[in-house]
């Protein structure tokens, strides 16, 4: 019954997503609800977590009644906004879609075999993860006595809630503190994920290149190892990514619904880790960079994710909650730095090896570097630069985190430095088919005649 | 044609192969072999997990976590029964040997706050969880 009350649980996230696709201007019609309705989990999923979390600050629970009226409202929004609307017809999938969709679905089985008797084992899983998400189930919110008592110090307090509040979901609904489907979850987060990627990609990029990127991303031995944890640094790759390809695609398109995406999947990046800050804040330099003349709707959609961190960071000053394991004010710190300095070299080759190692993630970050080149070559110039500046960016904050850091930087590399790169593997891969797609495109285009500089959409 | 001799032998198509045909080829193989490469390896991962852990009994998955780190079960398991929801209690533990981060004592304090909510831990209190090492 556990099983069958999670997978209920996670429907009414499907529906509730459903419903908020139409308020994001994603669908402004039933026919394109239908088209990009692969978004749907993702958000439904985003939506539940943002909310519960913020939730659990006010001394609210969120289950099953939560979900429910979730649900609901969202629906309910969503048929009003779309009445009348056009209605979504039926067109026989081509042989490579449902050769695509039958292998990924494929390895999704096979994995759940792994997921649903998975023990909860590893430390940070039980320590910082389930322990507070036990804690929201048990208490109701996010109950000061632990999650600022100091004998919870080791929990890494300041971690903001969105995946212990996904956790708490899980177990409200399942009525109990299930150490082993919770895993389960894990797994529907990668669902949500390569769902989310289809429906942002689907008619931008070939059939046989998004397939093979999806499938690529899905079998990578690390996403399986690390989902299977129950930590959160893949969790936060797989909804940072989803991110970083719709903002891709608002570079090449500029289509507003792919900002209003990005932005929804920023926020829940903010509130999976404190990592997640990092990784958008390098995110949104890079859109700068390449869309400077877009700065309002990106300055409009930098305030929106302040926003929804804001109640968080509150609750973190208000009950002076610190990371245990580094802080960024040390950067000024120059007692501290000095002598340090060469760990950054260190760490930053070290996290290069993971990222390139095949055994780990294929040939993701190779095949992303050789398009990055191959795009530059073709004369686009939008997409790379975009790129290269948030994983370049990404890449140095992460080496730059062991260099301030406290802890003892060897034992903490070697025992971070291969899921800590995740969000950078997923991110640069979730770009690989744009990156592809826009790179056929202009050699095709050059070869027919001379091609202008510049990209599609203004910068 | 501009630029051509009158009676030039040569074609006036492209060539039979396109670079960008090439490239994208390329390419594509490169991608298939990613993805092969690691459904290869990724196989073996997911047959090990299921392996290792579908034979886990219930108390093998409750102290999964005890386990790994090489903590006995039985006093974890006495004092729990002890203790009711939101009940408020302290841990008595040498600091042990010193670990890469926290001390082994630390670890014992951060597995009993996991395994006894929802009771709380605090610094004192009338409940004290005593745990030595063997």
């Amino acid at each position: 019954m556990r099983a069958e009350a999670l997978v209920g649980a996670n429907l009414l996230m499907l529906l509730a997503g459903l419903g908020v696709l139409p308020l994001l201007r994603v669908a402004h019609s039933w026919r394109e609800l239908a088209y990009r309705s692969g978004l749907a989990y993702l958000c439904g999923i985003l939506l539940a977590g943002i909310l519960s979390a913020h939730l659990a600050l006010v001394h609210v629970g969120f289950g099953w009644a939560g979900l429910a009226t979730l649900a609901v409202v969202s629906l309910a929004a969503c048929f009003w906004r779309l009445r009348g609307s056009e209605r979504p017809g039926w067109a026989r999938p081509g042989w490579i879609h449902v050769a695509g969709l039958v292998a990924v679905a494929a390895v999704i089985a096979d994995y759940a075999r792994a997921f649903r008797v998975a023990p909860l084992n590893r430390y940070d899983a039980w320590a910082i993860w389930a322990l507070k998400g036990h804690a929201l189930y048990a208490f109701g919110w996010a109950d000061p006595t632990v999650f600022a008592g100091s004998a919870y110090r080791f929990a890494n307090l300041d971690y903001p809630l969105l995946l212990p509040s996904l956790e708490a979901i899980a177990f409200r609904s399942m009525g109990a503190f299930d150490t082993r489907l919770i895993h389960v979850q894990f797994l529907f987060l990668l669902v949500a994920a390569l769902a989310a990627l289809f429906a942002l990609l689907r008619d931008r990029v070939p059939a046989v290149v998004l397939w093979l990127s999806l499938f690529a991303i899905a079998v990578a031995p690390a996403v399986f190892d690390q989902l299977l944890t129950a930590y959160a640094d893949l969790p936060l790759a797989l909804v940072f990514c989803v991110g970083v390809a719709a903002s891709g695609r608002w570079l090449l398109a500029n289509e507003r619904w792919t900002l209003a995406v990005a932005t929804f999947c920023f926020a829940g990046a903010l509130l999976m880790k404190n990592e997640g800050s990092l990784f958008v804040l390098a995110v949104f330099v890079g859109l700068l960079v390449v869309a400077h003349r877009r700065w309002r709707a990106l300055a409009v959609a930098a305030a929106v994710d302040v926003v929804l961190l804001l109640p968080w960071r509150i609750y973190v000053h208000v009950h002076h909650l610190r990371d245990i394991n580094y802080s960024f004010g040390d950067s000024f710190d120059y007692g501290h730095l000095h002598g340090r300095l060469g760990v950054g070299r260190i760490a930053f080759r070290t996290l290069g090896g993971q990222m390139l190692d095949p055994q780990q993630w294929g040939f993701l970050v190779p095949l992303f570097a050789v398009l990055v080149l191959a795009a530059f070559v073709a004369g686009s110039r939008t997409l790379p630069i975009f790129g290269l500046v948030w994983a370049g960016l990404a890449w140095l904050g992460l080496s730059w985190i062991y260099v301030i850091s406290r802890l003892e930087y060897s034992s903490y590399l070697d025992s971070t430095k291969d899921r800590v790169v995740a969000t950078i593997v997923l991110g640069s891969a979730a770009l690989v088919p744009l990156l592809a797609a826009e790179t056929w495109a202009r050699l095709n285009a050059r070869e027919r005649a001379p091609l202008r500089s510049g990209d599609g959409a203004a910068p | 044609m501009e630029g051509r001799v009158q009676g030039d032998p040569r074609p006036t198509e492209r060539p039979p192969v396109r670079l960008t045909v090439v490239a994208a080829a390329i390419f594509l193989a490169a991608l298939a072999a990613s993805a092969l490469l690691s459904a290869y390896h990724v196989r073996g991962h997911v047959h090990d997990a299921v392996a290792r852990d579908s034979k886990l009994t219930a108390a093998a998955r409750l102290h999964a976590a005890g386990d790994r780190l090489g903590f006995d079960p039985a006093p974890f398991d006495a004092f729990r029964a002890r203790l009711g929801p939101k009940e408020r209690y302290a841990v008595d533990v040498p600091p042990g040997a010193k670990g890469p981060f926290i001390t082994r004592g630390a670890v014992v304090r951060a597995y009993a706050a996991f395994y006894f909510l929802p009771a709380i831990q605090v610094t004192r209190a009338n409940q004290v969880f005593h745990y030595r090492f063997r």
